[in-house]
Order: C-alpha cells, then structure tokens, then sequence
C-alpha cells in the first residue's frame, strides 16, 4: 500500500486546525472533516472503505461537547416553546413581537459571532435557538392576533428559513432540523387540516434532498428516506388515497436509492424504503381481511400502470448493475391485493423475501444480507402468530408463547449468524 | 455573500413576525364587519369562571344537511375545508344560507363567505358542526355588562386573509 504524502498532510492539517479551534484544551478531532476527507481518499484509492471505517472507528467517542451543547439547546428551546402558553405572552399587543423580534435578533448575532470567531458548535448553538425563537415567534403571533390558520403555511416559512440556515451555515444540526421542521410540518398539515401540503414536498425534494445528494452523508440519507416515507403516507391518508398507492410511493424511493451509485446514498434509501414497505405489507395483511375495508377497495387503472413503469425502470437498473439477485426486494412491493385471499399471499410473499436473503446471504457470506432476513423472518413470523393466536388463545398465552417462540428463534438464528461472521473477521462481533 | 445572506435572513424573519401586527391593524381598512349570534347550547353563565379565555358557541356553528344536500357530508373528514356563505338578515344579524366544499363567492356587500372547517356531523338532528377559528375569545375587554342566560350578539371584523378581530358582545334582550 503506497503511503500518500498529500494525505498525510492533510490529516496533519485536520489535526492542527482542531488544535487550533479548541479552547477546553481537551483532545477533541473533528470527526465531521476526518469523514469527509477520508471519504475523499477512498475516492482516489489511497485506502479501502473497510480501512476508512476501521480509521473512524478509532475515533467513536462522540464530542462530549456535542452532547452537552445539544441538551442545553434542548432545553431552552422547550423553555421558549411553552414559553407561548404563558399568560404574558397570549396579550395581542406590539410589544410581545417586539420581544420576540430582539430575542431572536441577540441570538442571531451571538451566534453567528461565536460561529466566525471562536467556537464553531457553540454559534451553531445559539442560531439553533433563534431559529426556534422565530418559530414559536410565529406561532405566538398567530395566536395572539387570533390569526385562523386553514393550511400548514406557517410551517413553509419556517422550512425555507431552516435550509437557508443550513445552506449559511452548513453544520449538521441545522439540518436535521430543517428536515424535522419541514416534517412535521407535514404531519401537522394532515392531521389539522385533513389536506396534503405540497411545499413541503417541493422543500423537501428540492431543497434538503439537493444537500443529502451532494453531502453524500449517511444520516442526512436516512432522514430524508424517513421524511419521505412519512410524507407519503401523510398524503395517502390526507388525500384519502387508495391504500395501495403507498406501494408506489416506496417503489419510488427503492428506485432513487437504487439509482445512487454511492454507497452512503443508495444503502439508507433503500433499507427504509424496504422497511416502509415491510411494514406496509405487515399492515395489509391485516386490513385486507376486514370486510368492510375491501369493499372499499377500489381499483384505479393508473395505478396499475405507473406501477408496471416503475417495476419496468427498477428491473432496467439492476439490468445495468448486475444486481440481478436484489431483484428479490420486488417481492415487496407486488401488488397482491389483486389476488382472492390477498393477506396469505401478502404473508407468503413477506417469508419468501425473508428466506431468500437468508439463503443468499449464506450463499454468498454477505453478513448483513443474513441479518436483513433474519430480521425479515422473525417480523413475518411476528405477523402469522398475531394473525392467527390473537383470536385463538388466550391472551397472556398469546404473550408467552409470542416471547419464548421468538427467543427461540432468536438464539438459533444468532447461532447461526456468528458462526458465518466469525471466521471473516478478527474482532468481536456484536 | 454569505454576511449579506445572513442579514437578510435576519430582516425576514423580523419582518414575518411584525407583518402579523401591521396585518391586524389593517383590517379596520380592508375588514367586513359582521354580527352573529349566540346559540341556545351556548352556557353564557359559565364566563367569569374561564379566566382568560372564553368558548363561544355561535348559531352559524350549525349547519342544516338537509338544506344543503350538494355536498357529501358523510364522507368528510374532521377538519376538512368547507365554504359557509352568510347573509345579512333584517335584524342585523347573519346567518348560513349555503355551505359547500368548493369556494363559494360572495354576491353582494351582505354577503360574506368564510371559511370554516368541518368538525363532525350530527346525524339525529341532522347537523354539521363547523369551526370558524373564532370560538376562542380572549377575556380582555371589561364584559361586566353581559349576562348570563341571555342571547349575545358579537360583532366582529373579518379580513380577506382571515384575521378575525372582536369588537363588541352585546346582550340581546328579547
């Protein structure tokens, strides 16, 4: 393995430059950076993923300061946040907004003073706060000046005033929550207003989803995958969708993760893309044996169709990655509600996914294959057991016997699993 | 560029949050005035025990289905949008003559459309009841003078952009 002296340097840089911006005169390494310039050595072939991951592993202590900045933001934030249900504050009179306004103001400059000169978390820290300050500033003002709100467009501004931070900004707190804002948003547009707020989908999908592309960060994937999913169903509820477009919806964020090329992109899109659609499958195999549910069962030829594109577009991907055998996760997303007694099908289909990554796992000694249908049979077994022990037994019985099956089945998989990861690697596994 | 994108974060978002003051000033201008009335479930003896904040219940929270049969009221779900029309009446006062859940235009100065949103349906009476956003009235104004057990009037202003203010409650004597 040759040695890269300009790698060396730069790490010789990150180190300095913490050094440099620490004033605990604690040891601290700015994990942040260490990922992001390893990542970059991955890319020119200086080291091996695996390498990198070990690298960073070194470092897991997470930033105490981190932690401890984090709750204190925590906690003045919910401080602020109740602070709206105060008497003082419900008076419709200019001077609360004016309060507000400085309150916001003195956090913003400190913050942002903070940020440039001294200690970068601590800024982000107190501009964290003034964001919260302008929201419940927002949410006060409605309040007070008896403002009816018939939509979630409070929560709009709120969101773009969140990635404008980010885009300022660029440190992770600001990010997640923008994304939470943004999400919750969403969640509250439905649930209040019965309605689906497509801003929030744009701010979403063109907003925050253009930094999750371009930081390639795994968290920041895994909260777009998750906001995602819940925007979709939000939609199909607020909407009063058929059910089944939910399948589509998920299909679409396989096919986004599918199409990434990078790992820290593809593999968060596509694990709770799988999940959401688990879960649905789960869900189904309930409701579809409910008489009054399937009579309202209606079924929409374009949903047929936009799902036969997909299907078309996913299997035209693996096509082009040789990744034939993932072609395994469509049975997920089959639309089997079409079949007469729809829920075994569905509950066949969730063990045939679970047994095939098991095998293909074992096959091809890809461990966290195996551990994907492990889990993926322990839940669709979870399903069979609810399905038919919930009526048949007694209740506690139900419990007991569910806990002792899954204990059972827990400890054999395990087994199974160390005895193939072991040998592979030297360490301990967990 | 980044100071400049930062300045003007800051002036939005003072500028958001002092719009909804300058709003509530301007709705003498751009407002309608309208009165409407108590209903008879409405506990008017209940006032001086709520502290700071009194739930009116008006009689334009009810609306007849049978009346308006054009909308499905079976299917809606609670807190979907609905379009209420008001007419002025003889005695000042207004009340519901259409409600649909498509937009709704207003005809005349008499008239006003507000928006409102759909709570629940009554099936024995035949009722929907609605909520316009202006049940919650905050006990700041001296109303000694209201009495209990009788109908009051209130009169409020109402802005396009759906600001709603109170400007008096009135006791209506019979």
């Amino acid at each position: 393995m040759q040695v890269n002296w300009n790698s060396i340097d730069s790490l010789k840089s990150i180190l300095l430059y913490n050094e440099k911006n620490n004033h605990k005169g604690v040891k601290v390494i700015n994990k942040n950076k260490l990922q992001k310039e390893g990542e970059k050595w991955v890319n020119e072939g200086i080291i091996s993923e695996e390498q990198l991951e070990q690298i960073l592993k070194l470092y897991t202590k997470k930033d105490l300061n981190d932690l401890i900045i984090l709750f204190a933001v925590i906690l003045t934030s919910l401080s602020l946040i109740t602070f709206i249900y105060s008497d003082w504050a419900q008076v419709p009179h200019f001077s609360r907004i004016l309060v507000m306004i400085g309150l916001l103001v003195i956090l913003y400059v400190i913050g942002d003073n903070l940020y440039r000169k001294r200690s970068t978390l601590l800024g982000i820290g107190f501009i964290t706060l003034g964001y919260i300050v302008f929201g419940a500033g927002i949410f006060i003002a409605l309040n007070i000046y008896n403002m009816t709100v018939f939509s979630a467009w409070p929560f709009i501004i709120w969101s773009m005033v969140g990635l404008f931070l980010y885009v300022l900004y660029n440190h992770p707190f600001l990010f997640v929550l923008g994304i939470a804002v943004t999400t919750i948003g969403q969640i509250y547009s439905g649930s209040s207003f019965s309605e689906f707020n497509f801003w929030l989908l744009i701010i979403l999908f063109f907003g925050f989803a253009h930094f999750v592309y371009h930081r390639a960060n795994r968290l920041f994937s895994y909260l777009f995958a998750v906001s995602f999913s819940i925007h979709a169903v939000v939609l199909v509820l607020a909407e009063s969708q058929q059910y089944y477009w939910l399948i589509v919806y998920f299909l679409v964020l396989y096919v986004l993760g599918d199409w990434m090329d990078k790992r820290t992109l593809h593999e968060p899109l596509k694990n709770i893309s799988l999940l959401s659609a688990f879960i649905l499958s789960m869900y189904q195999s309930f409701l579809l044996q409910e008489n009054y549910f399937m009579n309202e069962l209606e079924y929409e030829t374009i949903f047929f169709v936009v799902w036969f594109v997909l299907v078309g577009v996913a299997l035209g991907l693996k096509w082009q990655k040789r990744t034939w055998i993932a072609s395994v996760d469509f049975l997920l997303f089959l639309p089997l509600f079409i079949l007469p007694i729809p829920f075994v099908f569905i509950v066949i289909s969730l063990f045939l996914f679970s047994i095939f990554w098991l095998v293909i796992g074992y096959k091809y000694e890809w461990s966290e294959k195996v551990m994907l249908g492990t889990t993926a049979f322990l839940f669709s077994t979870f399903t069979v057991y609810i399905q038919y022990a919930w009526n048949a037994l007694n209740k506690s019985l139900f419990f007991l016997i569910g806990g002792l099956i899954l204990f059972l089945f827990g400890f054999l998989l395990e087994k199974r699993r160390r005895a193939l990861v072991n040998p592979k690697k030297g360490g301990t596994v967990k | 560029m980044k100071r400049v994108l930062f300045y003007f974060l800051l002036v939005l978002q003072a500028l958001v949050l002092i719009s909804f003051s300058v709003l509530y000033e301007r709705i003498d201008e751009y407002g309608q005035t309208i009165s409407i009335k108590t209903s008879e479930e409405f506990m008017s003896y209940s006032w001086h025990g709520q502290g700071q904040k009194m739930y009116m219940d008006y009689e334009i929270n009810r609306i007849n289905t049978n009346q308006f049969s054009n909308v499905n009221w079976n299917k809606m779900e609670r807190n979907e949008r609905v379009y209420v029309l008001l007419e002025r009446k003889e005695n000042g006062l207004f009340s519901v003559i259409n409600a649909s859940d498509k937009k709704l235009k207003s005809t005349n100065a008499n008239e006003i459309v507000l928006k409102a949103k759909f709570q629940y349906m009554d099936s024995t009476s035949n009722e929907v009841y609605v909520h316009y956003g202006m049940e919650v009235i905050s006990n700041q104004h001296p109303y000694d003078h209201l009495k209990p057990n009788v109908p009051w009037m209130i009169t409020l202003q109402i802005s396009p952009w759906g600001q709603k203010r109170v400007v008096s409650i009135e006791n209506i004597e019979e």
